[in-house]
């Protein structure tokens, strides 16, 4: 099922489906790997609950919650890219 | 490149964060120049190092993911690049986080420029129990492959063999290409051949097929660069849309999936684990901790108060050296020269002056070893991340919540530091508004008027008059960003790096640039400045007095007893004669000319020209005070003579605008000196001159006016 990466919990991931919103904002993620099907999980959560941190690529960046929200991701292909990562 | 002379042109380029300054650090040592790339503050360094016979000059270019040119930092790179066509450029790919490093490569792979591939914090990797296959990775982006650690210089020999090798090769890299979809390439194909009947045999196989790439993801600078030939662009755009068209996705997503797919294929064969060590992952324990929701906060807070408490504390010692150094000096100077003008000017105009602002250099230096040290081990993302709500709410980046505070301890440091603000508005932003933050300077000016007027609230006004420059500093920006502004933000898309154990060579190395950065502002403007200032207040020499007091002096002598009271008497006629001096040269006309401008606010010429000097700094507010008030200009704010001279002078709304004033309008020379660096624009200087003299005047005007019914 297809969320927005803002709506995770700590702890959670999923992988990149797409990425919403305006240009700037896409291409600059594209360029540091939001790719399709690149797994994200969310780290920690700033004390008003905005901006949050993610993982990616090994490598930790923050997010305002704003932009969380244009991230489409999907829960159910991590599984199995998780299981996959496992196996191999 | 030139073989007879056996020059190398050299680039550092690299993520954020990967290593490159500390690298270039190792690599120049301390023969390293400082500037700025030609029209923005972007930071450029530049140091030659010799070896095996060759010239290696090297340029540190700034940190960036991209050369797309979407930020300064991206133009700056791409740029260089472009136009000063270095002869190779070193990589740094910080090895811990090949893939996204990596991108960038791909980007410098298709400029087709001679390159090393530099692994650096090798020694990360090592500890974590993965193996990089260099050779392979060589052989696999034809270019060397260097492994370093940038902190204890390991490696360094190896990477300047490699760029001498370059270098004797005639730096000639075999091509290789990054694969695309099949699509995108046919797309390339069409758009290369179209370029080549416009250029015929001008251009360079590869940079042509960088100009195709280019053209099809829609870059505006090549758009630009090509403009004259609108049927190619036309073509690119059609080629553009169909490709979009049949995939769904945006060219600039495509081609960037066609890189990350290269480089994931790449990091597959040359990345292995060889034990499978528990990864126990530092960075993530720490970051509980100091990224916890409660937590924190007030652990930032605690590290801030820590760097006050240190600077201002430790800062004490070395300053007090300044100080007597500066007045030593003075002395000398005195007695050296002839008394007359010349050495009035040396004395007091320039020493004094110049004296008077070096004082805070052990501040400065200070403070930007905490920055330094924030920086270099990976917290100021965090402290970024931790403040960015709060500080989105009234418009700005959460970067430039440190910056602020530093303001402070100094307005002028704290200017410096919003370099670490990516976005040029949001800088320019945190610029403007910083001069409202209540530096330390103006504290004695306070503690006067708030301990003479206030005194049973005086504790309470100071916290207030901190709070209102806060407050005005929040109102400012969140207007100027609802107005001036305008315009979409840049989203805030940060890396939090690991955290890692800063370099002792780099944080001195930082830390003795900044302190070289202000001095060279010290030694032009406020050295000017100084001199102005001291010219309007010695002249004219000759005023007309009112009456003898060399007669008079004589008088007392001769008809007093030498003793206590004959002293007193002395001193109050020699403090009567400065005054009437201080009133009748340039300064003190200026003072009266402009004193209407106060009238409504209630201050009388007195005020006016200490507030005229309080440009200079606000240290001189309270010296000339002490002068004009009679008391001679060896004061500082608790001295009870000039309370009690000043007692009856002001009604206390005045004394309470008077301080509202002080808070509000231009802190200083040097800050004007250093926004005027900092923005690189006599515009954007004249317009924080004049909103701060603005807005101190209005609100002066308004506490006035409200003072005066709840006093
Ligand atoms: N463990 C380890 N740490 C390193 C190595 N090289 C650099 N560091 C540390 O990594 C941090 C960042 O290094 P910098 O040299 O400031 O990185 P940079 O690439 O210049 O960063 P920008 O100035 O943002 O472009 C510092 O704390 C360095 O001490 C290395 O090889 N190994």
């Amino acid at each position: 099922m297809n969320k927005t990466l803002a709506s995770l919990k700590p702890g959670e991931s999923g992988s990149l489906v797409k990425i919403e919103g305006e240009n700037r904002l896409r291409q600059r993620l594209t360029e540091m790997g939001f790719i399709k099907g690149t797994v994200v999980g969310v780290d920690s959560t700033a004390p008003f609950g905005d901006p949050r941190s993610y993982s990616i690529r090994g490598y930790q960046i923050s997010l305002r919650n704003a932009e969380a929200e244009q991230i489409i991701i999907n829960q159910d292909r991590v599984m199995q890219s998780a299981v996959k990562e496992n196996v191999g | 490149m030139s073989k007879q002379e056996k020059t190398v042109q050299v680039a550092l380029a690299g993520n954020p964060n990967s290593g490159k300054t500390t690298l270039f650090n190792h690599l120049t040592g301390a023969r390293q120049r400082v500037g700025n790339f030609t029209g923005v503050t972007v930071t450029r360094k530049e140091g030659v190092v010799s070896h095996k016979g060759w010239k290696i000059k090297l340029v540190d270019l700034p940190g960036t993911y991209s050369l797309s040119s979407k930020t300064v930092e991206e133009k700056v790179t791409r740029e260089y690049i472009l136009e000063e066509s270095p002869d190779l450029i070193v990589d740094i790919v910080d090895a811990g986080n090949l893939e996204r490093n990596l991108f960038l490569t791909t980007q410098l792979i298709e400029m087709d420029i001679p390159r090393v591939i530099v692994l650096n914090m090798i020694d990360e990797v090592r500890a974590k129990g993965v193996v990089i296959d260099t050779s392979n990775f060589s052989k696999l982006l034809s270019s060397p492959v260097v492994e370093t650690v940038g902190r204890s210089g390991e490696g360094k020999d190896k990477l300047l063999d490699a760029i001498v090798e370059v270098a004797e090769s005639g730096g000639k890299a075999r091509q290789i290409r990054i694969p695309y979809d099949s699509h995108v390439e046919e797309a390339i194909d069409r758009t290369e051949q179209h370029i080549a009947k416009l250029h015929v045999g001008k251009v360079e196989e590869e940079r042509s097929r960088w100009l195709a790439l280019k053209l099809l993801e829609g870059d505006s600078d090549v758009l630009l660069q090509e403009g004259d030939h609108t049927d190619l662009i036309e073509a690119a755009k059609e080629e553009q849309f169909k490709l979009e068209e049949s995939h769904g996705e945006d060219s600039q997503t495509l081609l960037a999936d066609g890189r990350y797919g290269f480089i994931h294929g790449l990091v597959q064969e040359v990345e292995s684990k060889s034990k499978s060590v528990t990864t126990q992952n530092l960075t993530r324990k720490i970051d509980q901790i100091l990224l916890n929701r409660l937590l924190g906060l007030p652990l930032f807070l605690f590290f801030m108060w820590l760097m006050f408490q240190t600077t201002f504390t430790i800062g004490q010692y070395p300053m007090d050296w300044i100080d007597s150094g500066v007045s030593w000096f003075s002395n000398m100077m005195s007695a050296a020269l002839p008394e007359g003008l010349v050495r009035d000017l040396v004395v007091e105009g320039i020493i004094g002056g110049v004296g008077g602002i070096v004082i805070f250099l052990p501040n400065i230096v200070l403070l930007f070893l905490f920055i330094s040290f924030f920086e270099n081990t990976g917290y100021m993302a965090r402290a970024a991340f931790l403040m960015d709500h709060f500080m989105h709410g009234i418009g700005l980046h959460g970067k430039a919540f440190i910056p602020l505070l530093m303001g402070f301890g100094c307005n002028v440091p704290a200017i410096m530091a919003a370099r670490t603000i990516e976005n040029p508005k949001d800088r320019l932003l945190t610029i403007l508004i910083n001069p409202f933050m209540s530096c330390s300077a103006r504290l004695p000016v306070y503690v006067l008027l708030a301990g003479i007027f206030f005194s049973e609230n005086a504790g309470s006004v100071v916290f207030g008059l901190y709070l209102a420059g806060i407050f005005v500093a929040m109102s400012a920006a969140y207007i100027m960003k609802k107005t001036m502004f305008k315009g979409l933000s840049d989203p805030f898309v940060m890396e939090l790096p690991p955290y890692r154990i800063p370099a002792l060579r780099s944080v001195i190395i930082h830390m003795w640039e900044k302190a070289v950065e202000f001095l060279k502002k010290v030694s032009g403007i406020i050295l000017v400045g100084s001199i102005i200032i001291w010219f309007l207040q010695a002249f004219p020499q000759n005023i007309e007095l009112s009456m003898d007091y060399g007669a008079a002096q004589n008088r007392i002598e001769q008809q007093m007893v030498a003793g206590e009271e004959q002293t007193q008497a002395l001193a109050k006629l020699s403090n009567a004669q400065a005054q009437e001096e201080q009133e009748k040269r340039y300064l003190g006309q200026i003072g009266k000319t402009i004193q209407p401008i106060f009238e409504p606010l209630g201050f009388d010429w007195k005020g006016s020209i200490a507030l005229l000097t309080g440009f200079v700094a606000k240290e001189i507010v309270v010296s000339t005070f002490g002068v004009l008030y009679n008391t001679g200009n060896d004061v500082d704010e608790e001295s009870v003579s000039l309370r009690e001279a000043m007692a009856g002078s002001m009604a206390p709304e005045v004394a309470l605008a008077f301080m509202v004033f002080t808070l509000l309008y231009m802190p200083c020379l040097a800050t004007i000196a250093v926004i005027r660096r900092e923005t690189q624009s006599l515009g954007w200087t004249m317009f924080s001159v004049g909103m701060g003299l603005s807005v101190a005047w209005i609100l002066a005007w308004v506490v006035v006016r409200v003072a005066r019914v709840l006093l």
